[in-house]
């Protein structure tokens, strides 16, 4: 039998792969801060013949993971925590593990413990690690990351204290990747250095960077590819009972 | 492909869970005191289809990997407690906080419950009490024959008693702030109840640094939005709509492969 319909097989399993990343990215759509993946990872395979045959095969196999990181439309909510990174960089974080990872999630909020966390539970990290907020009357955060808070126990006239600074880094130079855990880091694992000239818009949100209309067109062209992918196994199988026919004994 | 109908089923339930907030939000409307909610969405875990540092060739590693991830899921809703609008109603033991405090109410199993809804009335014993008819604490006992009554900024409770010119002071309504009010839970009929994340409640006068100044005569309305509930509407409709679409392509793709090879 032809190994053609092995090489339609590699296929429709890229593109089983794919829809999945596409769905993945729908499905965060409305996810604040959300970093959509790239659906085309496939690479090749190029398999010769020893001896330069003549029925050279490529495959396609899964390739290497990358991020859009294109921005996502801002949105104005007028909320003393909710804030966006203004520009190329990131909000550093502190994941499950502990470990220092990078975040464009800013709906920020205070945990039971007084920690500046976003909403998805995970801590912020600040200049001087995680930003411990007092009982307060009223937050603000500047521009520049600066979280003041004016607390519970103050005089009315008592200016806003200083109690940390977001940590906000610039995109690393080598880029940034996703990691096992879903979290967005630097390609080379490093933590990258605070960035003072980074700037946030407060009151603001970052909603994710999945554009619909490219999506969309990206599922209908999968899905064409996926039937011409079936139809090859449709032919290769006609191939292969017309070889056997020629080969059964007459009756 | 039986794992992307799945990642697409949880666009549709985190989408279907945030209409719910806003159609609540917006259900709300015109209740008093109310405080919009909002839905914050999480990432599901990601999986591993191939490690990073897999070696692809001789001395040669795979950079990044590959990690599909799996959908998304609500994180957590979450209380906006902006100012809502002052409206005058004349009533005299109509009030609104202008400025974070709570009032207080004692509820029927004795417990203490906080709301922002001012609008009080006065039961068979002369109490103030909510439009449930619990106790407002610090409890006020207000005389059958009290004319005139006033409530001062900072929460003075006075009137005139029997045809008496003289004004006479009935009592001293308290509120209470907290460390976090973003983490009251909230308990139906306006009320919200002191949680680990809210912090214990600080009582203040009215009027104190921080409490809020009391306003007799007014309601604090909600403070939902309704154009931005709309867009937000609009916004979780098409995020389902192509959440269905990602479902119905799919669907064709697993139809194309059974019924044409």
């Amino acid at each position: 039998m032809d190994k053609l319909i092995h090489v339609a097989l590699s296929s429709l399993r890229q593109a089983e792969i794919s829809q999945r990343v596409v769905a993945a990215n729908l499905a965060n759509a409305e996810t604040v801060g959300y970093r959509a993946d790239n659906d085309r990872s496939f690479t090749s395979v190029y398999l010769n013949q020893a001896g330069g045959g003549t029925e050279p095969r490529v495959f396609a196999t899964t390739g290497e993971q990358t991020i859009n990181t294109e921005p996502g439309a801002v949105t104005m909510t007028g909320r003393d925590l909710d804030v966006a990174v203004d520009g190329d960089g990131y909000l550093l974080i502190q994941t499950a593990d502990g470990t220092p990872a990078l975040s464009r999630r800013g709906d920020l909020r205070v945990s039971a413990a007084g920690v500046l966390e976003n909403a998805s539970g995970l801590a912020i990290l600040g200049d001087g690690g995680q930003i411990q907020v007092p009982p307060n009357r009223s937050i603000s955060i500047g521009s520049d990351g600066t979280v003041r808070v004016t607390p519970i126990d103050a005089p009315e006239d008592q200016p806003p204290v200083v109690v940390g600074r977001l940590g906000l880094v610039a995109t690393p130079a080598a880029g940034v990747k996703r990691r096992a855990d879903g979290h967005i880091a630097a390609a080379d694992d490093s933590t990258p250095p605070f960035d003072p000239a980074m700037k946030i818009v407060a009151g603001a949100l970052e909603k994710s960077n999945v554009n619909s209309v490219q999506v969309l067109t990206g599922m209908v062209e999968l899905s064409r590819m996926y039937e011409a992918q079936t139809k090859l196994l449709k032919i290769a199988t006609t191939l292969d009972e017309a070889g056997a026919s020629l080969m059964r004994m007459p009756d | 492909m039986y794992e992307a109908l799945h990642v697409a089923q949880t666009g549709l339930t985190a989408q279907n869970h945030r209409m719910a907030v806003i159609s609540n939000n917006l259900a709300n409307i015109n209740t008093v005191g109310f405080k919009r909610d909002r839905a914050n969405f999480d990432t599901l875990l990601y999986q591993t289809l191939k490690q990073p540092g897999a070696q692809t060739a001789q001395g040669a590693e795979s950079p990044t990997g590959l990690f599909l991830g799996t959908g998304v899921a609500i994180a957590s809703s979450e209380k906006l407690f902006n100012q809502g609008n002052v409206i005058n109603t004349n009533n005299a033991l109509d009030m609104a906080i202008d400025g974070p405090g709570f009032f207080q109410v004692t509820m029927p199993d004795g417990s203490t419950a906080y709301t922002r809804n001012g609008a009080f009335t006065r039961n068979q014993n002369g109490e103030v009490v909510t439009s449930n008819g619990y106790v407002v604490n610090p409890a006020i006992q207000i005389p059958a024959d009290a004319a005139n009554i006033t409530i001062g900024r900072d929460g003075t409770i006075s009137a005139t008693v029997g045809g008496d010119s003289q004004v006479q002071q009935l009592g001293q309504l308290q509120v209470a702030t907290f460390p976090n009010s973003a983490g009251l839970q909230p308990m139906g009929e306006s009320f919200y109840r002191e949680t680990v994340a809210s912090g214990a409640p600080l009582q203040a006068n009215p009027g104190d640094a921080g409490a809020g100044k009391l306003l007799q005569g007014s309601l604090e309305s909600s403070n939902v939005n309704v154009v931005e509930e709309l867009v937000n509407m609009i916004e979780t409709q098409r995020a389902y709509e192509l959440n269905s679409k990602a479902i119905s392509s799919i669907d064709a793709m697993m139809r194309n492969l059974t019924q044409s090879t």
